[in-house]
């Protein structure tokens, strides 16, 4: 039998980042499905099914998390975030914000937004894969969501 | 009478001088009397003998009173002049009377001398007293005249049964006539009244007239020139017992100077107002533009770090077997810079937040805030055992968080300062000198030169290198900020190899302060 694929959709428009989120969530050994996308428009379209990801219906029932760097061209985390959280379809779907940027307003806008977590990447490798296997085990094994 | 009365008594014959002599001596005066017989001799004796008053017989042989009279008058003599005669006919007495005399007595009425003596000498006082005081009037009236040009104050008045207007020279000024050029009336007066408040200055009129007893207002006059004149106008208006007007007296002045400086300070007040207006845009903008920046730094420099630092992290676990120790140790020694800039970043930010940041002042423990920053301390640096010696910790008014983040930032440099000695010691507490409650961190490190101390709290000043203690030596300017926006001061006393002390006060109320880019004045305490 095949182990359930815990879906996390990663949002992150730098591919170095990417990586790095990367190798630390397959460091954790958690039998995951990463999903990359590079930017906000290409995240609302893998959500909500549009433009390239057409074909892929029902992808949000099994989005377990999704991490969302804030600072990306064209549609930018904060718009996403409340795209996401204004959609009753999406609305449920954890949002962990992923960003370098410990700017208050950040912080505050993006709670105010409906952001789950809002986590800042530590400078030191060590640290970040700290927070990532934290975040990682929280977010898809700890915590329960409303995905059957 | 209590002076003596000096009189002069022009008589020739002996009989009635010496009755003239008696009737005095029996009354109660005292006097002074000479007698002339002729011409000569009353001339001498008006001039020489200053009397206070003079008695005349009506005829003498080269004399008659008349021309007593006349001399009298050519000498400018003020004092009474009374005749003494045997008869008098109605017609003679009146003619005296008109020559300047003052009274007569009969001769054979003679016992009336003294009382005329005394109400001519009492008639002569009151007149002169009068004359002094018109004298006095009207040098008085040229003064209040001259004080109405000056201070250009006019005041006029109008009889109202009669409707007579009264105006001083002043006003004539003021209107823009020459004294007395124009008959003064209520039209000539409005003729001049700038248009736009002319039913101004006719509400005042009867409002005087019908409704208050004391009006004021201002009104603008068109001057011949074409410049305008500000002027202001009082009334105050006498009524009779039924409340009718029969008099109003006002003044106007001339204010336009005062009105002129008060416009021009206006407009400099205005300008000035634009010019903070600007510059707190300016400012506001600038701060705008810090906030993006700050922004940009906190993502654009964190970023590439985080990759530098994870792509080391990575290669040096995933292919640790392919590397030799010169290559790990250069890839760890790129990471400790990655994390050290991350950390400086850091603190840059921080420090700069610090400057926009608003004040939440309230009463602090700070010995329970000091306790608890050592706790979190003490964890932090779990491989330093240091001793703390903390002694009495006077609350403070202050923001709690920034007040915390200064006791964090001294506690730390503290123990890491003090990390190298074989019994690290550090003592905390305050004292109070006169006015001001001190605090101090004091430790037994490694000191710094007291020379150098101007450099201590500027942002990335250091006095040791990052190979001796590390740091990004931003540290001590926060704390020197956080202070500064309190309105205390801040200070250290250190020598090499002696450890040091940093003291710092607080105000004992924070003053009210407001910052550009808050909406909100700073709190002040409880």
């Amino acid at each position: 039998m095949m182990m359930k694929q815990l879906d996390i959709l990663l949002v992150e428009d730098n591919e170095s980042d990417a990586e790095l989120v990367m190798h630390a969530l397959k460091k954790n050994k958690i039998n995951n499905n990463i999903i990359h996308v590079l930017d906000g428009a290409e995240a609302l379209d893998y959500v909500f099914a549009k433009g390239n990801y057409a074909a892929n219906t029902d992808r949000v029932h099994t989005l377990k998390v999704i991490l969302l760097d804030i600072k990306m061209p064209k549609v930018g985390g904060l718009e996403v975030l409340s795209k996401l959280k204004a959609d009753n379809r999406t609305k449920t779907i954890p949002i962990v914000m992923l960003t370098s940027s410990s700017e208050d307003q950040d912080v505050e806008k993006s709670y105010m937004l409906g952001a789950n977590s809002y986590i800042v990447k530590p400078v030191d490798y060590g640290d970040f894969t700290d927070a990532i296997e934290q975040l990682e085990k929280y977010w898809l094994l700890r915590n329960r969501t409303i995905i059957t | 009478m209590e002076s003596v009365i000096k009189i002069v008594h022009l008589e020739d014959t002996e009989s009635d001088a010496e009755l003239v002599q008696h009737t005095l001596r029996k009354s109660e005066l005292m006097v002074e009397l000479l007698v002339v017989e002729d011409k000569p001799s009353f001339i001498n004796a008006l001039k020489e003998f200053n009397p206070d008053i003079i008695l005349s017989d009506h005829s003498l042989p080269s004399f008659n009173s008349h021309e007593a009279l006349e001399l009298y008058r050519e000498l400018h003599m003020t004092v009474p002049f009374i005749l003494i005669t045997a008869t008098i006919t109605d017609e003679f007495a009146s003619r005296i009377m008109k020559e300047g005399a003052c009274d007569y007595i009969l001769k054979d009425r003679m016992e009336r001398l003294p009382n005329a003596i005394v109400s001519a000498l009492e008639k002569y006082r009151a007149e002169r007293e009068r004359e002094k005081f018109m004298n006095e009037v009207i040098a008085n009236e040229s003064l209040m005249r001259e004080a109405e040009s000056l201070a250009k104050f006019g005041s006029w008045q109008i009889n109202i049964p009669d409707n007579i207007i009264m105006w001083s020279p002043q006003i004539f000024r003021i209107l823009g006539y020459e004294p007395y050029q124009v008959q003064p009336s209520l039209d000539t007066f409005i003729k001049v009244v700038y248009p736009d408040d002319i039913d101004k200055v006719k509400t005042s009129l009867y409002d005087a007239i019908n409704n208050y007893d004391a009006v004021k207002t201002n009104f603008r006059i068109n001057g011949i020139d074409g410049a305008i004149k500000y002027c202001h106008l009082e009334m105050v208006t006498q009524r009779n017992a039924q409340f009718k007007p029969t008099k109003i007296v006002g003044f106007i002045q001339d204010v336009t100077r005062v009105k002129l400086a008060e416009n021009e300070i206006k407009l400099l007040n205005e300008s000035l107002e634009k010019k903070i207006m600007e510059r707190t845009t300016e400012l506001m903008e600038a701060n705008r533009d810090l906030e993006a920046f700050n922004f940009s730094i906190s993502h654009d420099l964190n970023n590439p770090l985080q990759v530098i630092n994870g792509f080391a992290s990575i290669i040096l676990r995933k292919h640790n077997d392919k590397l030799n120790e010169d290559a790990k140790d250069l890839l760890k020694q790129i990471k400790g810079y990655t994390k050290q800039m991350g950390q400086l970043i850091h603190d840059l930010l921080n420090f700069s937040h610090l400057g926009r940041q608003l004040l939440e002042v309230n009463e602090i423990n700070m010995y329970e805030l000091v306790t608890e920053v050592i706790r979190n301390l003490e964890n932090r640096y779990r491989n330093v055992n240091t001793k703390f010696i903390i002694g009495e910790i006077d609350n403070a008014i202050c923001d709690g968080g920034l007040i915390q983040q200064v006791w964090v930032n001294l506690i730390s440099n503290a123990i890491k300062y003090s990390s190298k000695q074989d019994m690290p010691i550090i003592e905390i507490g305050s004292k109070k000198i006169n006015e001001d409650m001190i605090y101090y961190v004091k430790d037994n490190g490694a000191g710094f030169s007291i020379e150098h101390a101007d450099k201590l709290f500027k942002a990335f000043n250091r006095l040791h290198t990052a190979q001796e203690f590390e740091g990004s030596g931003v540290g001590l300017a926060i704390v020197h900020r956080i202070i500064l926006k309190h309105g205390g001061r801040i200070w250290a006393e250190a020598s090499v190899g002696n450890g040091a002390t940093f003291y710092f006060t607080l105000p004992n109320k924070v003053e009210t302060k407001i910052y550009l880019n808050q909406d909100k004045p700073f709190i002040t305490s409880k």
